[in-house]
């Protein structure tokens, strides 16, 4: 008798587990659908500012918040990280990220007048979601944009962003490979901080 | 951001310019130049495997190459296209587009049957009559008669679909990044194409100066940004060029690269 009741009891909360487990991965891809839509808003919202040190600055908040920049940075760096002393990471991290949000202000400007639409999301092997969305331009030609974000802290970061195929991330990575294999880390970090201060 | 860059360079890869009996001349030359300039691997390990993932045994020769490249869309191309996107309208510059797009659609037809794609090979087929009829010669773009666009395929991407691997980067002079596999799919497309055979040299030529100019104009700011805000401007096409040919040799399909299992 016991023996059933056992059974039946773990059958039960197998069957609840189970349950509760199926809608808690759909609310992930919407909750991350939603996270998407809403920082695409306020980042044209940004975009649409008069230039200048503010705009430039709320570009910057919105980048911190919204971007996984030390994991990004972390990533773009790939195998090189190990044999990286402290201090160097450090610097190479501030370059990043500086980097970053210069580098994003000027590509994403051209992105100013577009309208953004938000579809499907879809979870990953990892725990992230991809979230695709439309891009449409002045005639009406449409891109498509996947974010790559991660659930971090009861909110998303992004991870990678991926253009009609091409991969943000991927794409520094090669690049940051190319720059240490002829110039080191010293010469990627003294490139990137050139960089920024450039454009 | 990177926009939507034609990544195959100004010109593009698979249908530019007419060059039958020059490809041969400087594909040869190209093969002595890169003998002469080939990299030595690196012996540290994690750089001997960044060597080998990048895949660019002649990358001097390549750097060469692609900074060649630049400087005449710098000094050539770049001037054309703005003149040509500034002083012609934008519904004849569809047109033009549309006109030379369609162009392309007999190698399209005939790759998208060689890998078995039948609904491409229908859409581009049925495209490529309704265009050249009613749309006289291609000019006019008449969709609604098919579901989807069709998309452009070359012997690149089938022989990729066969299982070919894309073996070593190359910058071709002119019609930039491809690879080994690639540039064989350039040359099949050449021949294969029946507008070669029906234009003459100098309207070859032109059509694939069109292109390029018309492509080039497309691109537009995009290519400066990028440029601009890259720190190594010939690493980054190098990747964008084999991640755009993925897109198109997985017709869009493929999945988020993960990098998780590197570090």
């Amino acid at each position: 008798m016991t023996n059933r009741m056992f059974r039946l009891t773990s059958a039960l909360a197998l069957g609840l587990i189970m349950l509760v487990s199926a809608p808690v991965q759909a609310d992930v891809a919407e909750e991350a659908q939603t996270f998407v839509a809403t920082n695409g808003d306020r980042m044209i919202a940004i975009l649409d500012e008069p230039a200048g040190s503010e705009r430039s600055n709320h570009f910057y908040n919105w980048l911190r918040d919204v971007f996984a920049l030390d994991k990004l940075a972390e990533l773009a760096l790939g195998p090189y990280r190990q044999s990286a002393a402290d201090a160097q990471l450090a610097d190479y991290n501030k370059a990043f990220a500086d980097y970053i949000v210069t580098t994003y202000l000027t590509r994403f400007d051209a992105f100013t007048g577009y309208a953004f639409q938000v579809g499907q999301a879809k979870p990953m092997n990892n725990g992230d979601v991809a979230v695709r969305t439309t891009i449409t331009d002045q005639s009406g030609k449409p891109i498509v944009v996947d974010f790559r974000v991660r659930p971090t802290d009861g909110t998303f970061k992004v991870i990678d962003v991926v253009v009609e195929g091409l991969s943000m991330l991927k794409t520094q990575r090669d690049e940051f490979s190319s720059v240490i294999q002829r110039n080191g880390l010293d010469g990627l970090i003294a490139s990137l901080q050139e960089s920024s201060l450039s454009q | 951001m990177v926009t939507k860059l034609s990544v195959r360079g100004p010109m593009s890869l698979q249908l530019s310019s007419r060059l039958p009996g020059i490809a041969g001349r400087v594909v040869a030359a190209l093969m002595l130049v890169a003998v002469a300039a080939c990299a030595t691997p690196p012996e540290d390990p994690v750089a001997r495997q960044a060597f080998d993932e990048a895949n660019d045994p002649i990358e001097p020769t390549n750097r060469y190459i692609f900074n060649v490249n630049t400087a005449v869309d710098d000094v050539v191309i770049m001037p054309i296209s703005t003149i040509y996107r500034e002083g012609v309208p934008e519904p004849l510059r569809d047109g033009i587009r549309n006109f030379l797009n369609n162009l392309s659609m007999p190698v399209t037809i005939l790759n998208s049957a060689l890998q078995g794609d039948w609904d491409n090979t229908v859409d581009a087929s049925v495209s490529f009559f309704i265009n050249t009829t009613a749309g006289l010669g291609g000019i006019f773009d008449i969709p609604g008669s098919f579901d989807e666009a069709p998309r452009r395929e070359g012997f690149g991407q089938t022989l990729a679909v066969w299982g070919m691997d894309e073996g070593a980067y190359i910058v071709l002079p002119l019609l930039g990044p491809s690879n080994v596999r690639d540039t064989i799919g350039l040359g099949v497309d050449i021949l294969t194409d029946p507008l070669t055979y029906l234009l003459s040299p100098t309207l070859s030529y032109a059509r694939g100066g069109s292109e390029g100019v018309q492509k080039r104009s497309d691109l537009g700011e995009d290519y400066d940004t990028m440029r601009n805000t890259s720190i190594d401007f010939y690493a980054a096409v190098r990747s964008l060029y084999r991640q755009d040919r993925n897109a198109a040799i997985n017709n869009g399909e493929g999945d988020m690269p993960l990098f998780e299992d590197f570090d």
